[in-house]
C-alpha cells in the first residue's frame, strides 16, 4: 500500500498544475492530460483508456480549508 | 461501503490524506451520459456541492446560465456559482442534486450537505492507516 500511495501522489506532483489529468485505473500513473475535461477524456481515449478516473489539478498543492 | 482516504501531495514535498471518493454527474435535461470517474471531496461544511465548470459544460449545461447564488469559503472572497440539477451517481446510489458549477474550484468537485450529506450517512474513521470512511445511502420516508 505505501507504494501505491507513494505512486499516485508523485504522478499527481508531476502532473501540471491547474489541469486535468487521467490516471490509470490503479492510481498510479498519469495516462493523459488537458486543459479541459473534455480535452482529458478525448486523450484518455484515444490512448486507449476508456474508463481512466479524472483529477483536476490545482494551481498548488497546498492545504485545503474549503 | 468502505473507502480509504487517497493520498495527494502536499507543499512540503510529502502527502496528505483527502476524504474523496470517485463519482459522476450527468444532464437529467439532456439524457446526457454520465461523465467519466472524477474524484470528489467530501466536505461536510459546503453548503451544496460544487462542481468545476469544465464537468457542466462535458455535459451540456450552458452553466452560466444558471441561478446565481454567491458562496463565501474561509477567505470571506465571495464566489459565484450558478445552480443546475445534475444527476450525482455515488456508489450505492443515483441522487438528484441541485448543485453550483464555478470554473473558480482547484479541484473536480465538492460533496456538500445539501445533495450528498443529505443523502448518505458517512462515518469516519481514523483508526486504520490509511484512514478511511464508510458511505451508506439514506432512504427516507
Amino acid at each position: 500500500m505505501p507504494a501505491l500511495r507513494n505512486a499516485r501522489t508523485e504522478a499527481l506532483r508531476s502532473a501540471p498544475p491547474d489541469s486535468w489529468v487521467a490516471l490509470s485505473d490503479d492510481e498510479t500513473h498519469v495516462v493523459a492530460v488537458g486543459r479541459t475535461y473534455e480535452e482529458v477524456v478525448a486523450a484518455s481515449d484515444n490512448a486507449g483508456i476508456t474508463d481512466p478516473i479524472i483529477v483536476k489539478t490545482p494551481v498548488v498543492w497546498s492545504s485545503f480549508s474549503v | 461501503m468502505k473507502y480509504p482516504y487517497k493520498s495527494y501531495p502536499d507543499p512540503k514535498g510529502g502527502y496528505d490524506w483527502w476524504a474523496v471518493i470517485n463519482v459522476q454527474i450527468a444532464n437529467p435535461a439532456k439524457h446526457s451520459p454520465p461523465t467519466k470517474r472524477f474524484e470528489a471531496l467530501l466536505d461536510s461544511g459546503a453548503s451544496r456541492c460544487v462542481f468545476h465548470a469544465s464537468l457542466g459544460s462535458a455535459i451540456g449545461l450552458d452553466f452560466q446560465r444558471g441561478e446565481v447564488e454567491e458562496t463565501v469559503g474561509v477567505s470571506g472572497t465571495p464566489t459565484i456559482t450558478y445552480l443546475h440539477s445534475v444527476l450525482l451517481y455515488v456508489d450505492g446510489g443515483i441522487v438528484k442534486v441541485r448543485a453550483g458549477f464555478t470554473d473558480r474550484l482547484p479541484l473536480g468537485g465538492l460533496l456538500g450537505r445539501k445533495g450528498f450529506f443529505e443523502n448518505f450517512k458517512v462515518t469516519f474513521d481514523p483508526s486504520s492507516e490509511p484512514p478511511g470512511f464508510e458511505l451508506e445511502r439514506i432512504h427516507k420516508a
